[in-house]
C-alpha cells in the first residue's frame, strides 16, 4: 500500500459507507454542499488539506488514510452476504465497507505476526447435492474433524485453516455474516447482533461453505446461498452420524416427549432444532408431512420468530485468533491496539469496530517500544 | 432395487426379492435375528416371494439377508448377501465388492463419539518457531 499525492474518492466512498452517511450528511458535518460531496467521490475535486482534515475527522480516520492506495476490494461482488431481504443498500454498503477495512487489518497482521497458513480446502463448485455431502466430508476431513461426530468448535476450526473470523456489531440484524476467499487467506466476518448461538455456528459454516465451494465464483444467487445452506447443514450434521442419532418420530411431532429428544440431539450437535429437523427432511427421514407438522409446532411455539429455549442453546462460539493476535503484538512487541489503528491511519474507535474487540489499554510492559509499523508494510 | 418398506423395519426389494439387513457376521446369523426376519416378513404379508420360492424344489423357509460386518469404529468392513433359514443353515452367500466402486458408506455402529477436540490456531512472530498456545498468554503475568 503505497502513499500517494491524490485524495482517494474511493476511500472516501469507503469510510462513508463505513460510517452509514449520505453524502448530505457529510457534507453538513464539513461544512460544504452535497454536490461537492459527490464531485469528491467521483474524483473531479480534490479537497483542501483544510477539508481533507475535516473529512477525516467527521468519519473517524486519520487524514493519511485518504492518502494512500485506493483499495480494490470495495466490490460487493467479491463478498458472500448472508442477509434478509429487508437487508438495506446502505446496511449492505456499511458491511462491505467493513470488511474490506478488516481485509486492510489483516494485511498488517500477516506483516506484523506469523498468523496460520491459508489450508481451507476448497472443490470445484458443486453440481448435486451429493457433490456438497462429499465436499463436506472432505473439509472436515482436512480439518480433522471425523465424519461423523459433532464440531466442537467450528470457528476454531476454520481458524486454524488460517481463515480469520471476526465478530462486530452494526449489522442492524439484517445481514449474518459476510465472508471473503481474498489474497492469502479467508475471512468470515459474523454479526454479534444475534443472540443464538447455534445460529453463529450454523452462519459460520454457510460462510464457510462459501470458502470452500465458491472460490472464484461470484455468490449472492439464490443457488450459491442454496449450496451454502447445504454445506452448514452437511458440515455441522455429517449424515453418518445424523442417521444414526436422528431420533425417529414416531410419536409425532406434536409430543412435548419428542422434542426432548431432539433438544438432546441439540444439545450434542449445538445446531438449532430447526436446522436438526430441516436435516432430517433433506435425507429423507421424515417425510413432507411430517416436516411441515414440525414447521408448524416450531412456529407456534414462537422458536421459530424468537429464538429456541434459551436453556437448549449451546456455549456461544466467538473467534477466539483475533483477540490473541492483538495480545502477542502488546506482550512480544510493544504493539498496542492504538498503535495498530495509527498505523492504518484509523481511529481508535474504527479499529474496535472493525475488530469487534474493545481498546484495552496497554500496561507498560518490557519488550522494545515499537514502533508503528509502516502502512507501506501491510500488504503482503 | 426399490423399497418396499422405509421406517426401522426397513425392507428392500432387489428385482423381486425381499431383503433386510442384518448386522454381523454372514456365517454367523443370530437365531433370534433370524426369528424376526421371518416373523416381520409374515407381518408384513410379503410372503410372495417365499411362496413362490417354497413351490420350488428345496427352497421352503430360505430367505434373503444382507450382513454387514464392521469394525469397532462402525466402518463397513464386508457386505454379504446370502441366504438363511430359521435353523441358521446359509447358503448362496456372495460378497459385495468393495474396492473402489462404492462411493459412500454409512456407518451403522451405535457408538456415540464426542467430537475433536482441537487447540486453537498457532500464531506468533515471524521467524520464531511455532510457539506453544497459550505462551503469549503467559507471557502476560
Amino acid at each position: 500500500m503505497k502513499s500517494s499525492d491524490l485524495f482517494s474518492r474511493t476511500r472516501l466512498h469507503l469510510a462513508r459507507a463505513f460510517n452509514e452517511f449520505t453524502q448530505a450528511e457529510l457534507a453538513e458535518k464539513i461544512g460544504v454542499k452535497q454536490p461537492y460531496v459527490g464531485l469528491l467521490e467521483t474524483g473531479r475535486k480534490q479537497p483542501s488539506q483544510m477539508l481533507a482534515g475535516a473529512i477525516a475527522d467527521a468519519l473517524g480516520f486519520e487524514v493519511g488514510f485518504f492518502y494512500e492506495e485506493t483499495p480494490d476490494e470495495f466490490r460487493a461482488t467479491d463478498w458472500s452476504f448472508r442477509r434478509y431481504q429487508s437487508a438495506t443498500a446502505a446496511t449492505m454498503n456499511r458491511v462491505l465497507a467493513q470488511g474490506t477495512l478488516f481485509l486492510m487489518l489483516v494485511g498488517y497482521l500477516d506483516v506484523v505476526l506469523r498468523l496460520p497458513k491459508d489450508t481451507m480446502p476448497t472443490i470445484p463448485r458443486p453440481t448435486s447435492r451429493e457433490e456438497i455431502e462429499r465436499g463436506s466430508d472432505h473439509c472436515r476431513m482436512q480439518l480433522g474433524l471425523g465424519l461423523d461426530v459433532p464440531v466442537n468448535h467450528v470457528i476454531r476450526a476454520f481458524e486454524r485453516a488460517g481463515v480469520v473470523v471476526a465478530a462486530v456489531n452494526g449489522t442492524s440484524g439484517k445481514i449474518d455474516a459476510v465472508s471473503r476467499a481474498a489474497g492469502q487467506r479467508g475471512v468470515i466476518l459474523v454479526s454479534d447482533d444475534k443472540g443464538s448461538a447455534s445460529r453463529r455456528r450454523y452462519d459460520v459454516g454457510h460462510e464457510g461453505g462459501h470458502l470452500v465451494m465458491h472460490v472464484g465464483v461470484e455468490t449472492g444467487t439464490p443457488e450459491t446461498e442454496s449450496e451454502a445452506n447445504v454445506f452448514a447443514s452437511a458440515f455441522l450434521l455429517p449424515r453418518r452420524g445424523f442417521i444414526r442419532e436422528f431420533p425417529r418420530p414416531s410419536r409425532g411431532f406434536w409430543k412435548r416427549s419428542y422434542w426432548k429428544d431432539l433438544f438432546d440431539m441439540k444439545k450434542r450437535w449445538r445446531v438449532s432444532a430447526a436446522a436438526i429437523v430441516r436435516r432430517a427432511f433433506d435425507l429423507k427421514m421424515i417425510d413432507a408431512a411430517d416436516y411441515q407438522r414440525a414447521y408448524k409446532f416450531m412456529s407456534a411455539q414462537g422458536w421459530l420468530k424468537n429464538g429456541e429455549p434459551p436453556a437448549t442453546e449451546p456455549e456461544m462460539e466467538g473467534p477466539e485468533m483475533l483477540p490473541r493476535t492483538f495480545s502477542l503484538l502488546a506482550s512480544r512487541l510493544g504493539i498496542s491496539q492504538r498503535d495498530v489503528a495509527e498505523s492504518l491511519h484509523w481511529k481508535p474507535s474504527v479499529l474496535e469496530k472493525v475488530s469487534g474487540i474493545p481498546i484495552v489499554e496497554a500496561a507498560p510492559v518490557d519488550a522494545p517500544r515499537a514502533k508503528i509499523i509502516p502502512i507501506s508494510l501491510s500488504r503482503g | 432395487m426399490r423399497t418396499r418398506s422405509s421406517g426401522l423395519a426397513f425392507t428392500f426389494y432387489v428385482g423381486n426379492v425381499p431383503m433386510k439387513f442384518y448386522r454381523g457376521k454372514a456365517e454367523q446369523p443370530k437365531t433370534s435375528s433370524l426369528r424376526s426376519g421371518v416373523r416381520e416378513m409374515l407381518a408384513q404379508s410379503r410372503l410372495d416371494f417365499l411362496e413362490e420360492e417354497i413351490q420350488g424344489e428345496g427352497n421352503a423357509g430360505w430367505f434373503w439377508l444382507m450382513a454387514i460386518d464392521t469394525d469397532v469404529d462402525g466402518r463397513v468392513l464386508d457386505v454379504v448377501v446370502f441366504q438363511a433359514n430359521a435353523n441358521r443353515d446359509i447358503r448362496n452367500e456372495w460378497s459385495v465388492p468393495l474396492d473402489g466402486r462404492v462411493v459412500a458408506v454409512s456407518t451403522v455402529s451405535d457408538v456415540r463419539r464426542d467430537g475433536v477436540d482441537q487447540e486453537p490456531a498457532d500464531i506468533g512472530i515471524p521467524g520464531e518457531e511455532a510457539e506453544a498456545v497459550g505462551d503469549d498468554e503467559k507471557n502476560e503475568e
